[in-house]
């Protein structure tokens, strides 16, 4: 059943002979509703579609959001949906992404919103992630906040994501420890990445960015980077790093006493490493 | 990130730093801190006001450390906060660079 939304009266695409609209919603599931998007959501699409999916997000708890029929996405399309999907996350709801093509899913990808918004390929698989993930609300937290910084992979970038810490620090009024522990990872981790990892080839391609969301009892970090596959994890042993002048392991040693849940993958042309400090 | 330097007993320099030994602290007092190292032979490293280190302020210890250690001579640090010297030892740092809580310890520590 295709359930128009209200308030669709959208401008069309341009280019395109006859109107259509870029965005409706319907029911796939019990309390599922799957919102599908059409065309190139580029600057002036994702204004036109932004208050509809602004009225879905605070109104439906359980979200797919099936991205089949969009060719192109502009980064602020990614904030749009990101914010949405914080209003979801904030209900006690979690909202993904269905089926993107592969240039929509590399954006989503080496933007880092797949790690807000997971990406699922089949309806199936989407629908059983959003029924449970949406179903635990008393486990969910109240608010969560998100922090982004694209850093430049050099040493001055190592020191730009010390200046942030210490903004973060004040916003989200951190504990000491907290506050060590974010800096003493941000700071291991970039200068690993910026002394050990292979470069892109692209120019463009060569930024480091870190994402925190702040959560009442813990903060998640990611931290991405575009280089070839290197994981600054399997880094040398730390026990032994001090007595070789401070080369090699120690950072990584350091990292694992000051973070939980360490990880990293690669995922697409990213390697991405997540980690949460407890408050 | 400050380095001051006194002499606390006849041969003895202490050098106190103030800040945080992250990056750009490390960068700032890089120089000051490895000519110092390379010309005295009993050096206290007073940390109680450094409230930030990782690896790169450790490694520039470590170094320091050498250098004294080069001429026979010897470094220590001196009274570290709590989450500093955590790291200090998780690292293994204190192996290289022993870590004393009073003035009076450090300095016999040095003379040896």
């Amino acid at each position: 059943m295709v359930r128009l939304v209200k308030g669709s009266g959208i401008p069309t695409p341009v280019g395109t002979g006859s109107p259509r609209l870029l965005i409706d919603a319907e029911d796939v599931a019990p309390g599922v509703t799957k919102v599908n998007l059409r065309g190139r959501l580029d600057a002036n699409a994702v204004l036109a579609i932004s208050p509809t999916f602004d009225r879905i997000a605070r109104t439906q708890a359980q979200l797919i959001v099936d991205l089949s029929r969009v060719s192109f996405i502009a980064s602020t399309g990614l904030r749009t949906l990101i914010s949405a999907a914080h209003t979801v996350a904030s209900r006690g709801g979690s909202m993904v992404f269905l089926e993107p093509d592969a240039s929509v899913e590399s954006v989503l990808i080496t933007s880092g919103a797949d790690v807000v918004i997971p990406i699922y390929q089949d309806l199936a698989s989407a629908i059983c992630a959003v029924s449970i993930d949406g179903g635990e609300e008393d486990d969910r937290p109240a608010s969560s906040l998100p922090f982004s910084l694209q850093v430049d992979r050099s040493m001055r970038g190592v020191a730009r994501a010390g200046a942030w810490v210490d903004e973060l620090a004040i916003l989200l009024n951190l504990s000491q420890r907290a506050e060590y522990a974010l800096r003493l990872c941000l700071e291991e981790l970039v200068t690993d990445i910026v002394s050990n990892a292979t470069p892109p080839p692209e120019a463009n391609a060569s930024a480091i960015s870190l994402r925190l969301v702040a959560e009442p009892s813990r903060l998640s970090v990611t931290v991405q980077d575009q280089c070839a596959e290197y994981n600054p994890l399997q880094a040398g042993d730390p026990a032994t790093a001090a007595d070789q002048s401070g080369e090699g392991g120690i950072g990584i040693g350091l990292i694992r006493q000051h973070a939980r849940d360490l990880t990293w993958s690669r995922v697409g042309p990213v390697n991405r490493v997540m980690l949460t400090i407890p408050r | 990130m400050r380095m001051v330097t006194e002499e606390v007993a006849p041969g003895v320099t202490k050098a106190n730093l103030t800040g945080r030994l992250d990056i750009g602290g490390t960068q700032e007092i890089d120089l000051p801190f490895n000519a110092l190292a390379g010309s005295q032979r009993a050096l206290i490293v007073d940390l109680s006001q450094v409230d930030f280190i990782a690896s790169l302020g450790l490694r520039l210890l470590i170094v320091g450390a050498r250098t004294v250690q080069r001429k026979g001579g010897r470094m220590v640090l001196l009274a570290p906060p709590i989450a500093v010297e955590a790291v200090l030892i998780s690292s293994g740092t204190d192996n290289v660079v022993p870590i004393w809580r009073t003035l009076d310890d450090a300095v016999a520590a040095v003379r040896g």
